[in-house]
Parts: C-alpha cells; structure tokens; sequence
C-alpha cells in the first residue's frame, strides 16, 4: 500500500476549528457574556432560562462576529504588532476575504436569531453595537484620533443595555449606568496597556495617546478619567440595581483604583522604566478585576433580593 | 508502507492536515447539531408561553362574557318584577 501525498501544503482551507474560534476574540467574548448575563440578570423581569441563554449566546456571537470584522480589517497593522502576530490572519492560517465573509454572514446571524429569541430593541442594540465596533472604532477612529479608545469604548459597553433589554424590552438609568460605568472605565484599562506596550502600538502607526500626547499627558488622562468614573461605579450603588454590598465593593474599588491612577500621575518616566512599568501593570492587572467585581456586587444584590436582603428596600 | 527513513515525514504531515480538517468538520457538525436542538428548545419555550397567554386571555374574556351576561339577566328580570 503506497501512502505517498505530494500537498503539504496547509493553507486557509486547512485550518482547525480553533482557528475560526480564534477570530471571534474569545477572551473579548467573555467580557461580553459577563456583562450582558450581569444586565440581563439584574432587570426586574424574568426571562425563561433557555431564551436568556439563547440571548446571551447570540450576543456573543454578535461581539464574536464584530472581533472577526475587525481582524479583517486591521490585518495589516495585525501583522506588524507582536501582541496581535498570532491571530489567525498574520500567522497564514485563515485568508482575509474568509475572515470578511465569516464575520458579515455571523452579525447577521446573530442580529436575527437575537431578535427571534428576545425582542427587536435588543436586536437592534446588538446591530449597532457591531456597526460601532467595525465602522466608527475599527475603520473609522483607530487609525484617525487618540481618542479612539474613549469613544470605540462604547461599543465594549454595550452588552449589559442589551441583556437588560432582553429581559425588559427597553433602556432605563439602570442600564445606561451600566454602560457608562463600562465606558468611562476602558480608558484608563487602555491608557495603563499602552504606557507598557509602547513599541507596539508606535511601530503599527496607530495614533494612541502615548504616541501623539505623549506619556506625561497619558498619564494625566487616566487619572482624570478615573476621577470621572469613581462618581458614575458609586452612584450606581443608589439606583435599583445597587445596595449596601455593591456600595461597600465600589466604594473600596474605587478607592483602590484612584490610588493606582494617582501613583501612575506621579510616577517619572524614567522610574517607569527601570522598575519595568512594575505599577502601570499592577493597574492593568486591578482595573480586570475592578470591573469584573462591580459587576459580581450587581448580582451579589440581585441574588440577596428574595431573601429580603438585596438593594436598599 | 515503506519502511525507510524518508517516509516517516510524508504520513505525519498528512495526518496533521486532516486532523485539522477533521477538527473542523467536527466542530462544524457539533455546532450545527446543537443549534438544531436550539432552535427546537426556544420554539417550544414560545410556544408554551403563548399558549398559555392565549388561555389566559380566553378566559378573562369568557369570565367577561359570563359577568356581562349576568348583569343582563339580572337587569331584564329586574325590569319584569318592576
């Protein structure tokens, strides 16, 4: 038996199901799964357990989808940034045009089955979350101003208002609260990367703050955006989604948080760089699990409310 | 198969690819499978809540009917006794 094969080959056609994964940006996904079970959870009306999981899903899917457009787009700057060198694209396992029609055929997809599984105002959220990500942040304020963070930051802040619209049909303070606690938080979360990974975002020519302002003038920009934020993640604490746990957590998070903010303001470059940008990282690091822990507290109180303890009733 | 040397590197790389193929057609098929069952859950999930709004509402209007009926006949009788 000859078990002779001339193709070697491995090209687009060849790549493992991981790799299609891959291009929906699952560590991106999982910040949307999170927050948008966290809205969907916290919204005074319930939602049968199959539909809320096929809500979710499909709003993964919709982020995932908006991930793979954005790989598509910025392919080119993908390739020159280590960070992003392993993606599916720059590494030779899918093709661009591949990437383009798997992400256009799962927006539409998702925008759909979201609307089929839940309601039209969530499906429409879910569509322009994915128009904001691709069109204004990936083609349009990326490459153009360094404030592409603070307002592409919008479309990352999105999936909470489309879990609470899932469950209420609607948009409330609640839910608004939500997304701008997202929003005012991405970027500081941003700025502090950017202060460590310079080189990258310099040499891929994308205009972030630290290469068109300036490193001193980054460093005033995520205090000021996190003195902006600590009033929106407390004050949260006094609407129907907060209580006296979510107030102690923000209250101490952020507390956390403006210190952090402070000491990278004070911090000389040239420390910086000595210590290896040892505090701009142990701020990346905390704003995770900043966010993350204001999104627990919201649940945390839902999750008390049938026993009489959650939220200030 | 052959047994010389050289041969060892043509059956590793084809089988490299095709586990990648496989993983893929695999993936796709649990994907597609699970998306059935999906579709299937959701429609029964709708379909039960809409039923049971539709006899809900079937009732109140019954009951309503009964109620008016009732009124009706109350008033007509009352009108024969006067």
């Amino acid at each position: 038996m000859s078990d002779i094969s001339t193709n070697t080959r491995i090209d687009s056609g060849d790549a493992g199901f991981g790799d299609y994964f891959a291009l929906l940006k699952p560590r991106v996904m999982s910040l949307v799964v999170f927050t948008a079970l966290v809205g969907l959870l916290a919204a005074p009306v319930p939602v049968h357990p199959l539909l809320a999981f096929a809500a979710i899903l499909f709003v993964a899917i919709g982020g995932g989808a908006s991930g793979a457009l954005n790989m598509w787009y910025d392919a080119d700057i993908d390739r020159i940034m280590r960070r992003t060198q392993s993606r599916p694209i720059p590494a030779g396992k899918i093709s661009e045009s591949e990437t383009f029609a798997f992400g256009m055929f799962l927006s539409v997809f998702s925008v759909i089955m979201l609307a089929l599984a839940s309601n039209f105002v969530a499906a429409a959220l879910l569509a322009f979350t994915i128009f904001f990500y691709v069109v204004v942040y990936t083609m349009w304020l990326k490459r153009w101003t360094p404030q592409n963070i603070v307002i592409g930051g919008a479309a990352g802040a999105f999936p909470p208002m489309i879990g609470w619209a899932v469950a209420t049909g609607g948009v409330s303070v609640e839910s608004v609260l939500m997304f701008t606690l997202i929003f005012m938080w991405t970027p500081p979360h941003f700025w502090a990367l950017a202060l460590f990974m310079k080189s990258d975002y310099r040499d891929a020519g994308v205009p972030m703050l630290t290469v068109t302002h300036g490193r001193k003038a980054t460093r005033a920009h995520i205090i000021i955006y996190t003195v902006l934020l600590a009033p929106i993640a407390v004050g949260t604490g006094f609407t129907s989604i907060g209580g006296p746990v979510y107030l102690a957590t923000a209250l101490l998070l952020n507390a956390v948080f403006l210190k952090g903010a402070w000491d990278i303001w004070r911090r000389a470059e040239a420390t910086a760089e000595a210590d290896d940008y040892k505090t701009e990282k142990r701020f990346f690091a905390f704003s995770i699990f900043y966010l993350f822990a204001h999104f627990v507290a919201i649940l945390v109180e839902k999750g008390l409310a049938p026993y009489g303890l959650g939220g200030w009733s | 198969m052959s047994s010389n040397g050289n041969s060892n590197s043509a059956p590793r790389v084809e089988h490299e690819i095709h586990g990648r193929r496989r993983s893929r057609n695999v993936g796709l098929g649990i994907v597609l499978g699970s998306f059935v069952f999906l579709v299937m859950g959701m429609t029964y999930v709708k379909l039960t809540a809409q039923n049971a709004a539709m006899a809900a509402e079937h009732s109140k209007k019954v009951a309503a009917e009964a109620a008016a009926q009732g009124t009706a006949t109350s008033t007509s009788s009352q009108e024969i006794s006067d």
